[in-house]
């Protein structure tokens, strides 16, 4: 009842925060501080994920194709695709709900603990406009920033590892050729496509739990597992449902 | 002080608004918080609502700010019904929150001016030549870059104050405005909120259980008791009450040797 509760609010939300865009060039500010936020914060981390995630990648596939004569050489499309096609915007969208879901319901959840969101509503403004709009905006700006980020340092990770591990015996070159010759726009564009999708349900589950917060300062560390859970599962779920589409 | 009623011009040339409540009834599942509540506010006036811990004030208040929504009954300004009301936008309500609740994330200036920005009712010259006046008035000097948690319980009543001032509300609502600070200054928040109504006959309505309060600023006096009303008062007739609940409200007996807490172990 209470799941049903949440998504019935977040989709609330949802179309709330589409009526509130027409305010967005009054909230560009605070747009733009929450793009700060996801982004250039978030940036160190999914660079270091992603290179070990391309590394760890390059090395089990390697390890695998290497009792295969000559199979190695496609090691530069599984790589390349994996990583474009799923595990750049997976990973990312992961450490988005860790680094900024989880402090989006915290900021939001103490904002209606101490009653600041009904400090607005009595001002006659819109916790949505104000609060969720911004974050959503933020973002949808800076997934795809982050996920090529993400999946270009995987490219990386996975070549630094068929450079530097005895058991894959191919070059650069042959890495990237295969890389290049699989990897095309649209297997770019559908992991673009997911990264989006993840961006926006993080952001409404993350500001709607932060909302819904009552209590006190335990009711907030609740509400941000709660966060983490439930993206986790949408987020799974939904790259299943959108994987299967773009196929 | 000589500039309130020249900061507040607006406010001033405003008829003062009426509240009424008819037969107001919350209730939270099978728990019945207030029931069949009726009162009325004159235009100009501060009423207390008084009342014992958990009786139901704050979420009256809430009721009253546009919160919450009654399970039954109305609530009406200027005979006007509040869901229509908050609709419209037609009246401002300000609530001077128990904690204040200033956003933390903004200096005490931006605080002030979040209102009258993100209304465009002003340019940001005149907006921060508002906020300035208001934060001298108040006696809150050289705070404007300050961050709500850097303040004293007494600043943060004041600031919340002059967000609320800000606004230039019809209807100024307190929720427990003197509590959590020592006598001093709960008097001074208590003379400031009098000598607000005074120069601005704005309509206040203050939950409380200042009994102080209640006496040197109420123009009437409600004690909720058990979600009901019984009765509703002048300072003068509060004193004159001979009813065994209210004597006891305003006159606590203490008993160190039978604790009424304690009294279900006998």
């Amino acid at each position: 009842m209470k799941l049903l509760q949440l998504w019935a609010f977040i989709f609330q939300l949802f179309f709330e925060t589409c009526k509130e865009l027409r305010y967005l060039p009054r909230q560009i500010g605070r747009c733009f501080e929450q793009c700060c936020i996801m982004g250039y914060q978030t940036l160190p981390i999914v660079g270091i994920l992603s290179v070990f995630m391309g590394g760890i990648l390059a090395l089990q596939t390697g390890y695998s194709l290497s009792k295969l004569p000559g199979a190695q050489s496609f090691l530069g499309s599984i790589v390349g695709l994996s990583m474009c096609r799923e595990l750049g915007p997976l990973m990312t969208a992961f450490l988005l709900t860790g680094r900024v879901g989880s402090a989006i319901t915290a900021e939001l959840g103490s904002m209606s603990v101490y009653r600041e969101v009904d400090a607005l509503r009595t001002m006659n403004l819109s916790p949505v406009r104000l609060l969720v709009m911004p974050r959503v905006v933020g973002g949808l700006f800076m997934m795809p920033f982050l996920t090529i980020f993400s999946t270009v340092l995987g490219w990386l990770g996975g070549w630094i590892v068929t450079q530097s591990v005895d058991f894959i015996s191919i070059n650069g070159a042959i890495y990237w050729r295969s890389l290049k010759q699989y990897v095309d726009i649209e297997s770019v564009n559908d992991g673009l496509l997911k990264a989006e999708v993840f961006a926006l349900v993080i952001t409404l589950i993350s500001s709607a739990i932060g909302l819904q917060t009552k209590g006190g300062p335990r009711e907030i560390g609740a509400s941000v597992t709660r966060t983490l859970v439930q993206s986790m599962i949408a987020i799974l779920m939904l790259d299943y449902f959108v994987t299967k589409v773009l196929l | 002080m000589a500039n309130t009623k020249q900061l507040f011009s607006d406010t001033c040339n405003r008829l003062p608004v009426s509240i009424e409540v008819d037969q107001l009834k919350k209730q939270f599942g099978r728990f019945v918080v207030l029931d069949n509540i009726s009162l009325k506010v004159e235009p100009g006036e501060i009423f207390v609502l008084m009342g014992p811990s958990g009786s139901g004030k704050s979420v009256f208040l809430d009721l009253l700010a546009g919160l919450s929504k009654p399970s039954s009954g109305r609530l009406s300004i200027n005979q006007e019904d509040l869901q229509y009301v908050k609709k419209t936008k037609k009246y401002v309500m300000g609530l001077v929150f128990q904690s204040g609740a200033l956003f933390n994330s903004m200096t005490i200036f931006d605080n002030l001016a979040l209102y009258l920005r993100e209304h465009r009712l002003f340019d940001e010259q005149e907006i921060k030549s508002r906020v300035t006046q208001i934060l001298d008035m108040l006696a809150l000097r050289n705070i404007s870059e300050m961050m709500p948690s850097e303040l004293s319980g007494g600043m943060r009543k004041r600031v919340a104050l002059a967000r609320g001032l800000l606004m230039e509300p019809d209807v100024l609502l307190f929720d427990e405005p003197t509590s959590e600070l020592d006598p001093v200054m709960a008097t001074s928040i208590i003379e400031l909120i009098g000598y607000v109504n005074k120069q601005l006959r704005i309509t206040t309505f203050i939950v409380s259980h200042d009994v102080v309060l209640a006496q040197t600023i109420g123009h009437h006096i409600a004690l909720l008791n058990n979600g009901f009303i019984r009765e509703i008062y002048t300072p003068q007739t509060l004193l004159q009450s001979s009813q065994p609940f209210l004597r006891n409200f305003l006159n606590p007996t203490i008993n160190l040797n039978r604790p009424r807490f304690l009294s279900f172990l006998s």
